[in-house]
């Protein structure tokens, strides 16, 4: 987490002192770049954990395990249309941030470099707080409901919200917490580029 | 966009074949987290440039606010649903 916000604000301070806007489609053609290498190894990540999936290899616990991260992302994109909607952004501005469901990097890169740098920085913020409010929410919900650990990181939980879901519930749940983060991290992508198609 | 669908496709499927090595694998980790922070570097730029997003950070922040929270409230009320629909107690043991 902190070398997430030592690149940005160093990247804004960057920006701000020694850039102008010419240069923007310099940075976007890094951004993309590094953004296909980084998800060519999430890819990776993915397909070396089939041993994941052999462990939910009966009916109840496969659709347990599909229908977490469907509930999660129908949850995300009302929510984020509803409340985007009282802020006073536009109902397809909402869906996009919404549709990048907790995954802020791949986000607020892909919305800023094919539609808007301001509705990829409404992303970048969006989600980022969206991962942080998981380390405070985590442990109020499972007193409710251990699953409800699930809910609020959204994609993070394959990995930064990971060590957090296991802390607080088990490993079992922990299982769950990784197909729900894998799942919202192959549905985002399918969502961002549909959304932005229909421009 | 196209390319990102390949990049994900083509790294399921050499992660499927296990073509890699544990240290390579290490090695990618690296390599994904400095494309993380170069990423994250490019978008800060971006945005440290552009005088008039700088000006309208303040709206956006609270913009964005508000869409974490509906999004993280949906989820959860949404995922109540899911729960009381499908979940047994025993789901959430380790034994079971």
């Amino acid at each position: 987490m902190l070398s997430v916000a030592v690149s940005l604000v160093g990247g804004l301070l960057f920006g701000y002192l020694f850039l102008d806007t010419g240069v923007k489609d310099t940075l976007d053609l890094i951004l993309m770049s590094a953004l296909d290498v980084m998800i060519f190894i999430a890819g990776i990540e993915i397909g070396s954990n089939r041993g994941i999936l052999k462990r939910i290899c009966n009916l109840h616990s496969a659709l347990l395990a599909l229908a977490i991260p469907l509930a999660v992302a129908c949850g995300s994109i009302c929510g984020a249309l509803l409340l985007g909607h009282i802020a006073g952004l536009s109902a397809y501005d909402s869906l996009l941030v919404g549709g990048g469901l907790g995954w802020y990097s791949f986000s607020s890169v892909v919305i800023s470099a094919m539609y808007s740098t301001e509705i990829g920085t409404v992303a970048f913020l969006a989600n980022m707080m969206r991962e942080i409010s998981g380390f405070f929410l985590i442990p109020l919900l499972v007193r409710v409901h251990k699953f409800l650990a699930l809910g609020p990181s959204g994609a993070a939980t394959m990995d930064s919200g990971l060590p957090v879901v296991i802390k607080y519930t088990n490993l079992h749940v922990g299982m769950y917490s990784f197909i729900n983060g894998l799942v919202l991290t192959l549905i985002v992508p399918v969502l961002i580029s549909w959304l932005l198609s229909l421009r | 966009m196209q390319e990102i669908m390949l990049a994900i496709v083509l790294g399921i499927a050499v992660g499927l074949a296990n073509l890699l090595s544990y240290k390579i694998k290490f090695y990618l980790s690296k390599l994904s987290t400095l494309c993380l922070c170069s990423m994250l570097f490019c978008l800060g730029a971006k945005i440290g440039c552009d005088d008039a997003l700088l000006a309208k950070l303040g709206t956006l922040g609270v913009q964005a606010g508000a869409i974490a929270f509906g999004a993280v409230c949906g989820s959860i009320l949404f995922l109540s649903a899911a729960i009381k629909l499908l979940a047994r107690p025993a789901d959430t043991e380790e034994g079971e």
